[in-house]
C-alpha cells in the first residue's frame, strides 16, 4: 500500500479559505492558464499549506490520468470493423432521416434541447407494450408528419421501470437551460434495435385532449426511422 | 458531384462506388478516434466496437448535413459519446448487463523504481472514472484521452464551456477524494457522497 501523505505532503487540509484559487489552480495544473488571475492564485499558493497540499494530490490525479489517457491512446480498433459497417450499410437500405424543425402541435415550446419531438395519443389506460407510429416524411426532407401516431401508455404495472425512466429524465435538467420533465419512457427503435430515451416536456399551450408531446433526448438520427416500440411510456401524475 | 472535405476525403453523393470508396476512406480516417472515446468510456471493447459501427452508420445517414468545410471529428465525438452515455446509462439502470471490464492498457515509460507505486495509482484512478457520472466521466475522457481543449469539449458535449471545467473540477476532486479514501482513509473526502442513479453531477 503506498503512503497517500507520503505522495501528497503533510500539510494539513484546510481548503476552505482558498476556493476562490482553486480553479485557477487547477487551471495551471492542467496546462490552462489564459485570462485567469496567475499571478495572485501562485503568490497565494507559495504562503498556503493547504493549498500545496491540496494542489499536490490533484497534480497526482492529472498526471496520473494523463497517463491513463496516453495508454488509452494506443488502443487500435479491431481489423474487421470497416467489414461490420459495410455490411450493416448493405443489408439496411439507407431511411430517410428526419429531425423536427417545426412542430405542428401548436404552442409547442422551442427547446434547444429537442432533438426529435413525437406525439403519443391515448394517455388513459391501456397496458402492455405498444407502438409508436411515426410516419417519415418523403425522402430527401426533414419534415415529419405529427399526424395520428399512436401509443398506448402502460398502466402502474410499469411503476419500476417508470422510476427508472424518471432517473433517466433527471439527465435532462443538465441541459442548459435545464428542460423541466413531466415523464419519460425507454424506447425500443425497431430498426437497430437500440434502447433510446423519451422524455416528455411541457408545451406552453394545452395539448389537444388525448396527446402529449415526447422528446427524444441523443442524437438528431437516433430515433430516425419509421416505428417504435415504447416500454414503457409514463403518464405524468 | 464531388465535394472535397478538409479531411481529403472526396465525397461523391451518388450512393454508387466512389460514395461507398469515399466513405471507406472517412471511416478508416476516424475510427481510430472514435473507437478509443467509446472504448475508455465504456471499457468493454465489444461494446465499444458496436458504438463505432453505430457512429459511422449514423455519419453515413448523415453525410449530406456534414459540413465540408469543417472537421468532422467533433461531430463524431457528439455521436459517440452520446451512444456511448446511453449504454453506461442503460448499464447504470439494469436495462443491460454490464459485461467484464477492460483493463486500461499498462502505461509505458515509467520508470521500475516507481511503477508499482504509479500503477497502483492509476489503477484506482482507473476505478474511479468508472465511477464516475456518466457526464463527468465524458469530459475527463475528452480532455485526458483524446487530449481535446475544453472549447472543443464544450462543442463535443454541446453545453457551455462553463459546464464543461465545472464538470472537470468536480470530476478531479471526486477522483481525488477516491484516492484519498482508498490510500489515506483517515483524511476522508471534501464532498458528498457521489450520487447515482440518473442525477449525475454534485453541486459545484
Amino acid at each position: 500500500m503506498i503512503s497517500w501523505r507520503a505522495l501528497t505532503g503533510r500539510a494539513q487540509l484546510q481548503a476552505g479559505g482558498c476556493a476562490r484559487h482553486r480553479a485557477v489552480l487547477l487551471d495551471l495544473l492542467d496546462g490552462r492558464t489564459q485570462g485567469r488571475d496567475v499571478d495572485e492564485a501562485l503568490e497565494h499558493l507559495g504562503r498556503c499549506d493547504a493549498c500545496q497540499r491540496e494542489m499536490s494530490e490533484y497534480a497526482l490525479v492529472i498526471a496520473g490520468l494523463r497517463r491513463l489517457g496516453a495508454a488509452a491512446r494506443r488502443s487500435e480498433p479491431d481489423a474487421t470493423g470497416w467489414a461490420r459497417v459495410a455490411a450493416r450499410l448493405q443489408e439496411a437500405p439507407r431511411r430517410p432521416r428526419w429531425h423536427l424543425r417545426q412542430a405542428p402541435v401548436a404552442g409547442l415550446v422551442a427547446l434547444p434541447a429537442v432533438l426529435a419531438v413525437l406525439v403519443a395519443g391515448l394517455l388513459a389506460g391501456g397496458g402492455g407494450e405498444a407502438r409508436v407510429a411515426v410516419p417519415a416524411g418523403p425522402a430527401g426532407t426533414d419534415a415529419v408528419s405529427l399526424a395520428a401516431p399512436q401509443v398506448a401508455v402502460p398502466g402502474p404495472q410499469h411503476n419500476a421501470a417508470l422510476q427508472r425512466a424518471f432517473r433517466i429524465a433527471d439527465t435532462a435538467a443538465e441541459q442548459d437551460p435545464p428542460v423541466a420533465c413531466e415523464g419519460a419512457a425507454v424506447v425500443q427503435d425497431e430498426a437497430d434495435g437500440e434502447a433510446g430515451l423519451l422524455v416528455a416536456v411541457p408545451p406552453r399551450g394545452p395539448l389537444p385532449d388525448g396527446l402529449a408531446v415526447f422528446m427524444a433526448t441523443g442524437t438528431p438520427d437516433r430515433f430516425g426511422g419509421s416505428r417504435m416500440t415504447v416500454a414503457p411510456a409514463i403518464v405524468p401524475e | 458531384m464531388a465535394e472535397a472535405r478538409p479531411d481529403g476525403v472526396s465525397v461523391v453523393g451518388d450512393g454508387g462506388d466512389g460514395d461507398s470508396r469515399a466513405f471507406e476512406a472517412f471511416y478508416r480516417q476516424w475510427e481510430g478516434a472514435v473507437y478509443r472515446t467509446a472504448l475508455a468510456l465504456l471499457r468493454d471493447q465489444m461494446t465499444a466496437e458496436e458504438v463505432v459501427v453505430d457512429t459511422f452508420l449514423r455519419a453515413h445517414g448523415a453525410w449530406h448535413r456534414l459540413d465540408p468545410g469543417r472537421s468532422p471529428l467533433p461531430w463524431l465525438q457528439r455521436v459517440t459519446v452520446n451512444l456511448a452515455l446511453n449504454r453506461l446509462r442503460r448499464r447504470r439502470l439494469g436495462l443491460e448487463p454490464i459485461p467484464e471490464q477492460e483493463p486500461w492498457p499498462d502505461e509505458a515509460g515509467i520508470a521500475p523504481e516507481s511503477a508499482a507505486e504509479q500503477r497502483e495509482l492509476t489503477a484506482a484512478l482507473a476505478r474511479g472514472i468508472e465511477r464516475l457520472p456518466v457526464q463527468m466521466r465524458a469530459v475527463v475522457i475528452l480532455r485526458f484521452v483524446q487530449d481535446s481543449s475544453l472549447a472543443s469539449i464544450a462543442e463535443v458535449l454541446d453545453c457551455p464551456l462553463g459546464t464543461v471545467k465545472s464538470r472537470l473540477h468536480n470530476a478531479l476532486r471526486l477522483l481525488r477524494d477516491d484516492l484519498r479514501q482508498e490510500f489515506e482513509p483517515s483524511l476522508g473526502a471534501d464532498v458528498a457522497p457521489r450520487l447515482s442513479g440518473g442525477s449525475e453531477e454534485p453541486a459545484s
